[in-house]
C-alpha cells in the first residue's frame, strides 16, 4: 500500500525522487512519476503531499487514487496560499498538540451549549403553544399577552448577549420582531412565518452540538493515528511498533483522564463559580461556568491522563520484547 | 518490581477506579437521590435542563448534590435547599455522592505531583 507524507523543504522533484528512492527498481520509478503528477510543475514546495508506492503491488489501488486525489486538493490549496504550507510544516506539532486533548475538552462545552439550546427551543415551543390556545379560544386575550410577556422575559434571560450564539437570533430588535410572531398573521394562517423552520434549525444545531463530546473523542483518535502514522513512516520497524504502545496508551489514558477531569469540574464548577464570582446556581453564569470548567477539566485531566498512558504504553512495550 | 514502576501501576489503576466508583454513583444513585428532592426548584431546573441522560447531564446533575452534601451551610442559608431534604436523605446514599468525588479529587492531586515530579 502507499503511503504520503508532506514535504518539509523547497526541493526540486528530481531530487526528492532520488532522496526517496535510493537503489529502486526502475518499476517504481516509473511508479513513483505516476502517483506525483500534482508535483511536475517544478519545485516541490513545503507542505506538499508526497505518495511513495509501495515495493510489493505495481497496480494502483484504490487507495492509491484517495492518495492523489487528496494531494491534489492539498496543491490546489497551496497555489492559493503558498506561505500556508510552511506555517503547516512549521508549526505541524503545535496544531497536533492543540487538537490533541482540548478537543474533549471542547467537545464537552459544545455539548452543554446543546442543553442551553434545548432550553430556547422549549420556550419557543411553549411561545407557539400559547399562539394555539389564543386560537382555539382557551386562553383570552389579556391573558394571553401577559403569559407571552412572561415568555418574552425569560426568552431575553436566555438569549442575552453571546447566549444568542446557536439560535440564528443575532439581531438587536425586539424579540417579537426578529421571530417574527404576529397574532393577526398566527390567528389567519394558524401558523408563525418561519418559526417553524427556525425552531427546527435551533433543534438540529442542538442536537448536533450535543454530540460535541463524541466529535472531540473523534479527533482525539485521529490525533493517536496521525502520530503512529508519522512515525511508522519513518521508521517500519521498532520506531513503528512502540509508537503503537505508547500513543495507544496516551490516547487510553488521555481520554480516562479527560473524562475524569470533566467530571470533577462539572461537579465543582458551580460552588467554585458562586465562591470566585458570586454566580448562582441557576441560569445563565451557571451555563458559562459549567462550560469554562468542562473545557478547562477535560483539558488538564486530558493531559494528565495522558502522561500516564504514555508512561504505561512504554512500560507494557519493554517486557513485549519487541 | 521498583518503587517507579510500582506508583505508575497504583496511579494507572487508580483513574479506573475512581472512573468506576463516579460512574457507578451516577447511573445507580442519581435517580434514587433526586427522588428525596422532588420538590426542590434547584434539582428540578438542573434535572430538566440536563435532560438528555448522556454522561454529561448525569455528571452535572450528581454535581448539585456533591456541592449540597459537602457545603450544606452555604446552600442552606441561601435557600437553594432546606436542612430537611438534606436530612431525608439517607447516610450511605450521600456518600455514593461525595466519596467517589473525593477520591477522585484525591487520586487527581497525586497523579498532578507525580506528573510534575517526572516531567519537571
Amino acid at each position: 500500500m502507499a503511503q504520503a507524507y508532506i514535504n518539509d523543504r523547497t526541493i526540486d522533484f528530481l531530487s526528492l525522487k532520488t532522496r526517496l528512492l535510493k537503489d529502486s527498481s526502475h518499476a517504481l520509478s516509473v511508479q513513483f512519476d505516476a502517483l506525483n503528477l500534482h508535483l511536475r510543475h517544478g519545485l516541490v514546495t513545503p507542505g506538499q503531499m508526497v505518495i511513495i508506492p509501495d515495493d510489493y503491488g505495481m497496480a494502483c489501488t484504490f487507495n492509491d487514487a484517495w492518495l492523489m486525489r487528496h494531494a491534489e486538493q492539498i496543491r490546489r490549496g497551496l497555489e492559493q496560499d503558498a506561505a500556508l504550507g510552511t506555517a503547516v510544516v512549521g508549526q505541524y506539532d503545535l496544531l497536533q498538540s492543540l487538537l490533541g486533548y482540548s478537543s474533549l475538552g471542547v467537545g464537552s462545552a459544545t455539548s452543554a451549549w446543546g442543553r442551553h439550546l434545548d432550553e430556547v427551543r422549549h420556550t419557543l415551543e411553549e411561545v407557539e403553544r400559547l399562539h394555539r390556545q389564543l386560537k382555539d379560544g382557551v386562553l383570552d386575550r389579556n391573558n394571553f399577552v401577559r403569559h407571552r410577556q412572561v415568555l418574552f422575559n425569560k426568552l431575553e434571560v436566555q438569549l442575552q448577549g453571546a447566549a444568542r450564539f446557536g439560535t440564528s437570533l443575532q439581531s438587536h430588535q425586539s424579540l417579537k420582531k426578529v421571530l417574527g410572531i404576529s397574532t393577526k398573521s398566527y390567528l389567519h394562517k394558524s401558523e408563525i412565518v418561519g418559526y417553524t423552520q427556525r425552531i427546527k434549525s435551533i433543534a438540529q444545531t442542538s442536537k448536533f452540538l450535543g454530540n460535541g463530546t463524541y466529535v472531540g473523542l473523534a479527533l482525539d483518535v485521529g490525533v493517536a493515528g496521525l502520530e503512529i502514522k508519522e512515525a511508522c513512516m519513518k521508521d517500519r520497524g521498532e520506531l513503528c511498533s512502540r509508537a503503537r504502545y505508547v500513543q495507544g496508551g496516551t490516547l487510553v489514558g488521555g481520554v480516562s483522564g479527560a473524562v475524569m477531569g470533566g467530571m470533577i469540574a462539572g461537579r465543582i464548577s458551580g460552588s467554585a463559580c458562586r465562591i470566585v464570582l458570586g454566580v448562582a446556581l441557576k441560569g445563565q453564569g451557571q451555563l458559562m461556568c459549567a462550560i469554562v470548567a468542562g473545557a478547562v477539566g477535560g483539558n488538564s485531566g486530558g493531559a494528565l491522563g495522558g502522561v500516564i498512558g504514555e508512561e504505561m504504553g512504554d512500560f507494557l512495550y519493554k517486557p513485549a520484547g519487541i | 518490581m521498583s518503587l517507579y514502576t510500582l506508583i505508575l501501576i497504583v496511579l494507572a489503576l487508580g483513574m479506573y477506579v475512581s472512573l468506576g466508583l463516579t460512574l457507578y454513583g451516577q447511573y445507580k444513585k442519581l435517580d434514587e437521590l433526586e427522588s428525596y428532592f422532588s420538590e426542590n426548584e434547584t434539582v428540578q431546573y438542573y434535572k430538566r435542563f440536563w435532560g438528555r441522560n448522556k454522561l454529561i447531564d448525569r455528571t452535572m446533575r450528581m454535581g448539585v448534590f456533591v456541592q449540597f452534601f459537602t457545603w450544606p451551610g452555604h446552600f442552606v442559608k441561601s435557600g437553594e435547599t432546606t436542612r430537611e431534604e438534606l436530612d431525608s436523605v439517607p447516610l450511605a446514599l450521600k456518600r455514593w455522592a461525595t466519596w467517589p468525588f473525593y477520591f477522585s479529587v484525591i487520586y487527581f492531586m497525586a497523579l498532578t505531583t507525580w506528573v510534575v515530579w517526572r516531567k519537571w
